[in-house]
């Protein structure tokens, strides 16, 4: 069964990137949304297996989507990427646990996620 | 004694000062290379060089017609504008592996071959220019940026100077001479959504982009022509090209 990703980011090479990265992994089915806003509304539609998602999203802060995802009761695994992963390492949400510093280094980000998802490339 | 004290203080002050300035220039660094660079940077001691001279490709991006929408927009209008697209910009640069030496009012200067040599540094800058432009069309198409907002682009390869410029007070690391001085002149002569390269950097890139001739031009400042070419398009998928570059 196909593990589903939602990626979050507003910069659209980046989110380009990305996919093109994840091709390698077998039965992973993407959705990609460029706003947090966007990204809620389908994370309200249906259940994500991982969500990958920036802190700083076009719309709003990735604190911000975690607080409107609590008001949702919406429980989501999450991979972070953030250009100062020092600063969300104080915090003690369990969703700030798995982060990606950017610029992405592609052999981190391939294992967190198949680490993430328990699955392997193809 | 005396005096041999008061000369032990200001030693001591001497050294505590350098090492506030190499901190501060580490955290300076900081936002201009992305970790890979600058960790490349404090091994190789590029930071602590008086000047060094090598091969790099430059690239400048500017907005046309800046200040003609900015004098429409109020002045925090004008930063959240400016500082959404160079989020963006900034954000593809660092993932390229390109060395950001500055802005300067709306436009980026940006570098690659050093610290970090790729496969083609030259074939990597265009491929980032492209991705540029077509991260500033789908913007405007997501309603991130305006419809009239458009840049140019300039590309050169040549030697520069690399080094820590300024005085004891303030001290840029940062890249100068004629190559830079093209790469911005043919940034300045790009039209909207052009990418202008100057005749070095077309022996690395006309295998994998479509390139045409723009003619030899005078730019300013200097006497001799300029060959020019530019880049039109890609001759394969983007990421197959990426992978070749880096």
């Amino acid at each position: 069964m196909s593990k589903k990703i939602l990626l979050l980011e507003s910069t659209f090479f980046i989110t380009k990137l990305i996919g093109e990265n994840l091709r390698q992994f077998k039965d992973i089915e993407l959705t990609v949304a460029f706003t947090g806003q966007k990204g809620l509304l389908l994370m309200q539609k249906e259940k994500i297996d991982l969500l990958i998602m920036n802190m700083s999203l076009f719309d709003m802060s990735g604190l911000e989507l975690f607080s409107k995802l609590d008001h949702g009761n919406i429980e989501q695994t999450v991979l972070v990427m953030s250009n100062d992963p020092d600063k969300l390492k104080t915090s003690d949400d369990p969703r700030l646990q798995n982060i990606i510093r950017l610029p992405i280094d592609f052999n981190s980000f391939n294992e967190k996620v198949k680490d993430l998802l328990k699955i392997t490339a193809a | 004694m005396i005096t041999r004290e008061i000369s032990a203080i200001l030693v001591k002050r001497r050294q505590i000062k350098q090492l506030m300035q190499i901190q501060k220039e580490g955290q300076f660094l900081a936002r201009y290379f992305s970790p890979n660079l600058l960790k490349k940077i404090k091994q190789g001691g590029i930071i602590d060089q008086e000047g060094i001279e090598e091969e790099i490709t430059v690239m400048f991006a500017d907005i046309r017609g800046f200040t003609t929408m900015s004098e429409k927009m109020g002045p925090r209008d004008v930063v959240n504008l400016l500082n959404r697209y160079f989020g963006h910009v900034v954000s593809i640069v660092l993932q390229n592996d390109g060395a950001i030496d500055k802005f300067i009012g709306d436009a980026i200067f940006v570098y690659w071959g050093v610290p970090i040599k790729h496969r083609n540094d030259t074939l990597l800058a265009a491929l980032t220019a492209i991705a540029v432009q077509d991260e500033v069309k789908s913007m405007k198409e997501n309603g991130m940026l305006p419809s009239e907002f458009n840049i140019g682009i300039g590309i050169n390869k040549g030697p520069a100077i690399l080094g820590n410029i300024g005085s004891e007070e303030r001290l840029e690391f940062t890249a100068i001479g004629d190559t830079i001085n093209t790469a911005s002149r043919l940034c300045g002569i790009a039209e909207k959504n052009e990418i202008l390269v100057a005749g070095p950097v077309y022996k690395d890139i006309f295998f994998d982009l479509e390139v045409s001739p723009y003619g030899k031009k005078i730019l300013t400042g200097k006497t001799q022509e300029v060959l020019v070419y530019r880049v039109d398009n890609l001759k394969a998928d983007f990421f197959e090209i990426y992978k070749k570059a880096f």
